[in-house]
């Protein structure tokens, strides 16, 4: 027999073609605050990283300076994990690039029963511009549907680039739709973010643990909000480090665009189709239930 | 180069030749045919050879979709259900209940010479046990070892309780892949990578290089010449460097009795790598081996509910699975028809078959009409479909399935209105289309005459009758494991039927396909092949 050795937290990152998974890794693969992990991706042709930040590249596997390792999966994933759990030095987190159009939580599964791995996080990725209309589409909308199902946390990704009314919708969409998942965007994902999810999964306790760092909430009402004591709110909580919302202000009976970088706020009038309220908030384990801060801010319902 | 001419006389030959349907001679020099017709080209050529005086000769059977795997898998002991031939010739008994199941794999556990080695074995599929063997069944084969049960599809497992202990697998941790028994305990059957990861990673996947095993190669061979086949496809190989050397040394053995077509998988490439890997593979080709088609799946298996279809199952499983983005299927599709690469494609729903016409309806309004392209399975097919296909030039090929998996269908997958309407050669026959029909091998046993006996008889496994409207005659299912196969394969110019000028290709048929009542031609029985005007003797 093996000596056991400490079975590292085992992660899935899925979503559809061109949900942004690639762009995803490779920017968590050239992060210089890495923890030691191995990366499995189905196709290195994708994988863009600096060639200043590779170490080595042999055949199926690249060596990062940073101390991750990158391989591809081939047609085999069975082989790909077998590969980075014989590593002499073992990784200290997997995560797996599961296909567009694969099933991100039953490949996650493996991690409940296999004793050398440990349960990681389920991140499905979702195209801000495209999910409307993936989750319609007469091939695709099932498989799609699917992947955002098994979702333990799905991450919006390419919202930036819309109008901020089309923003508020994709954001109201994925809530009401998938109301157990956790939401934010790509582009706040950091390493943090996955080995928290991974670290609270195996403790088997919820996401909002003292000892995590971060934690995101999804904020609904439908009733108008005061955007004022809102922004009170936000000015003086220190547990948030972003905000991006849609609220229909109780003052004006206008729609506001708010959104918040660390203390940093802005509040404009837009045009977006919303009953109250609509917001995804990044912050600390401080931060209070979705609820909660639905109360303090003055508005009357609220789900998580 | 002169060769010397060899005149065979034989009871019977059925030509698949429009010019000449039915001969008794046939002249054979360098190893393709010279001559086809009677008594008369003994003045010609002399006497006749009377080594096929008995039997019905027929052009060699090409089998248009099956795997090399079939002769990979028998590398572990045969389990499943029905009797089947091992590729050496001798018959494996088939294990009809659980207690001959127990009774096999207790021979062979005795047989294992390692202590602790696992004991693996497969072929085993429940879909007909009333009673499914379950981990206790199996430990009551050992409880110190391992063991392993392949089903016959492959992807599903079933495991004794050391294997489920090594693996961590237990009641504490049941996913979705771990089936469970009526107290929640693990049965012991294994679905799905999640589930069946840990057990092989604990005791080892004996098949893991089974692709380049030259001795799995050597046995799909003689698989191929006990069943009558004297060319068959491969229909999904990843073909690296290691199994391209392989295929191309073991071919080439001057016993190794069959010419095979393999099929790139396009699975994880680009269209443009596709390409490339296209451009290079025929350096290797020769007589026995043809590199150059590729294949693409788009969906599952309608009897494992991973098969894309239009209309819900009937047991409320949900929709099966796309091989890739449907985006990305068309676009290698429509891609690789541009460069006048031979596609095929795995359809088995009709949502997937939908998808695909569409693909090549576009390909073809681009690039105009260059390859046939072949659909296979296309089980699902409906006389709209069928219509299209034809419209487009295409070529299908139906699979077996109406006795192995007909009853299942009716009662469990897709029910008994689209049951009796699915591998609807008939309709596509009267489309106009270029039919063949096939056996999947390792997924069904090798056997045209088997595969042909279902197309024309559409019985179950059960004996229930099947959508007899679909019934095509025992000529056109001739056709159907002969010329049309070679059409789809690309290689009708110099295989599937006899004909001068062609390769001198043939089976040796102890009784004539096309003479016997239609429920008797899965007994005739195949003496042997003719490859390249070698006898290569029979079993």
């Amino acid at each position: 027999m093996k000596p056991a050795r400490p079975a590292p937290p085992f992660s899935v990152v899925g979503g559809f073609l061109g949900a942004g998974k690639t762009t995803l890794l490779n920017r968590l693969l050239a992060d210089p605050q890495a923890p030691r992990c191995a990366v499995l991706v189905n196709d290195f042709g994708d994988i863009a990283v600096d060639q200043a930040l590779i170490q080595s590249h042999g055949g199926e596997t690249i060596a990062m300076q940073n101390g991750c390792i990158c391989c591809t999966i081939g047609d085999d994933l069975a082989r790909g994990i077998a590969t980075v759990l014989d590593l002499a030095a073992r990784p200290e987190h997997i995560v797996v690039e599961a296909s567009g159009v694969a099933h991100p939580g039953r490949v996650a599964e493996v991690a409940r029963i296999s004793p050398e791995l440990a349960p990681g996080g389920v991140f499905v990725l979702a195209d801000a511009g495209a999910i409307g209309e993936q989750l319609q589409d007469q091939w695709i909308a099932d498989t799609v549907d699917r992947q955002l199902q098994s979702a333990g946390h799905i991450l919006v990704s390419k919202l930036e680039p819309l109008p901020p009314h089309h923003q508020a919708g994709v954001i109201d969409l994925l809530s009401r739709r998938y109301p157990s998942a956790s939401l934010s965007t790509t582009a706040e994902v950091q390493w943090a973010h996955l080995l928290e999810q991974a670290r609270d999964r195996r403790r088997g306790a919820p996401p909002a643990a003292a000892h995590a760092r971060f934690v995101a909430r999804t904020l609904r009402s439908t009733a108008p909000v005061d955007v004022r004591k809102l922004a009170h709110w936000l000015e003086h909580s220190r547990d948030v480090y972003r905000m991006k919302g849609w609220a229909v202000d109780r003052a004006d009976g206008r729609v506001k665009l708010i959104q918040a970088v660390g203390r940093r706020l802005n509040i404009a009038p837009c045009e977006a189709d919303i009953e109250g309220l609509v917001a995804i908030v990044i912050g600390n384990p401080r931060l209070p239930a979705a609820a909660d801060i639905v109360r303090v801010i003055g508005a009357r319902e609220s789900a998580d | 180069m002169s060769h010397s001419t060899t005149l065979y006389r034989a009871r019977r030959i059925i030509t698949m030749d429009a010019a000449q349907p039915s001969a008794t001679h046939v002249a054979v020099a360098g190893g393709r045919i010279v001559a086809v017709g009677g008594a008369e080209l003994e003045r010609e050529y002399g006497s006749a050879d009377p080594l096929f005086a008995e039997a019905v000769l027929t052009p060699g059977f090409v089998e248009g979709h099956a795997h090399s795997m079939e002769g990979m898998i028998w590398k572990l002991p045969y389990v499943g259900f029905h009797d089947r031939i091992h590729p050496d010739g001798h018959l494996v008994e088939g294990c009809a209940s659980v207690d001959a199941l127990v009774r096999r794999l207790r021979r062979l556990e005795r047989d294992l010479e390692q202590r602790d080695e696992t004991l693996f074995a497969w072929g085993y599929d429940p879909i007909y046990f009333q009673d499914k063997p379950m981990r206790r069944d199996l430990d009551a084969v050992s409880e110190s070892r391992p063991v392993v049960l392949f089903h016959s599809n492959l992807h599903l497992i079933t495991a004794n309780s050391v294997a489920l202990q090594r693996a961590g697998i237990h009641r504490g941790n049941v996913i979705d892949g771990v089936y469970v028994d009526q107290d929640g305990e693990p049965n012991g059957e294994l679905a799905e990578f999640a589930a069946v990861f840990p057990v092989l990673r604990a005791v080892g996947d004996p098949i893991f290089h089974a692709q380049d095993d030259p001795e799995g190669l050597r046995r799909f061979g003689k698989s191929c010449l006990r069943a009558g086949i004297t060319t068959t496809a491969d229909l999904y190989n990843s073909l690296d460097a290691p199994v391209v050397d392989m295929f191309t040394a073991v071919t080439a053995e001057e016993d190794f009795p069959a010419r095979i077509v393999p099929a790139l998988s396009t699975l994880n490439l680009s269209a443009e790598q596709v390409r490339a890997r296209v451009a290079e593979l025929p350096d290797y080709n020769h007589e026995k081996l043809y590199f150059g088609a590729v294949k693409i799946i788009t969906d599952g298996s309608i009897q494992g509910y991973s098969a894309r279809v239009r209309r819900p199952y009937i047991n409320g499983v949900e929709n099966g699975v796309w091989c890739d983005a449907p985006s990305r299927l068309q676009d290698m599709m429509r891609a690789l028809h541009a460069a006048d690469i031979k596609l095929h494609i795995h359809v088995n729903g009709d949502q997937a078959s939908e998808l695909t016409l569409q693909a090549f309806a576009e390909a073809i309004a681009e690039s105009g009409p260059r390859r046939r392209h072949v659909l296979q399975h296309a089980q699902m097919m409906d006389a709209r479909q069928l219509q299209h296909a034809a419209e487009l030039g295409l070529i299908n090929l139906f699979a077996n399935h109406t006795y192995y998996w007909g009853d299942q269908h009716r009662d469990a997958t897709v029910g008994p209105h689209l049951a009796p309407r699915m591998n609807a050669a008939r309709t596509a026959l009267d489309a106009g289309l270029e039919i063949a029909i096939h056996c999947d091998a390792p997924v069904t046993p090798m056997g045209p005459l088997f595969t042909a006996w279902c197309a024309v008889n559409r019985r179950t496994a059960s004996g229930r009758e099947h959508g007899l409207q679909e019934c095509i005659t025992p000529f056109e299912a001739l056709r159907a494991v002969t010329l049309g196969p070679a059409i789809s394969l690309d290689l009708d110019d110099c295989i599937g039927s006899v004909a001068p000028g062609k390769l001198a290709d043939f089976t040796a048929l102890d009784d004539d396909p096309l003479r016997v009542a239609p429920a008797d031609i899965r007994d005739i029985g195949v003496l042997g092949t003719v490859l390249g005007g070698r006898w290569q003797g029979g079993q």
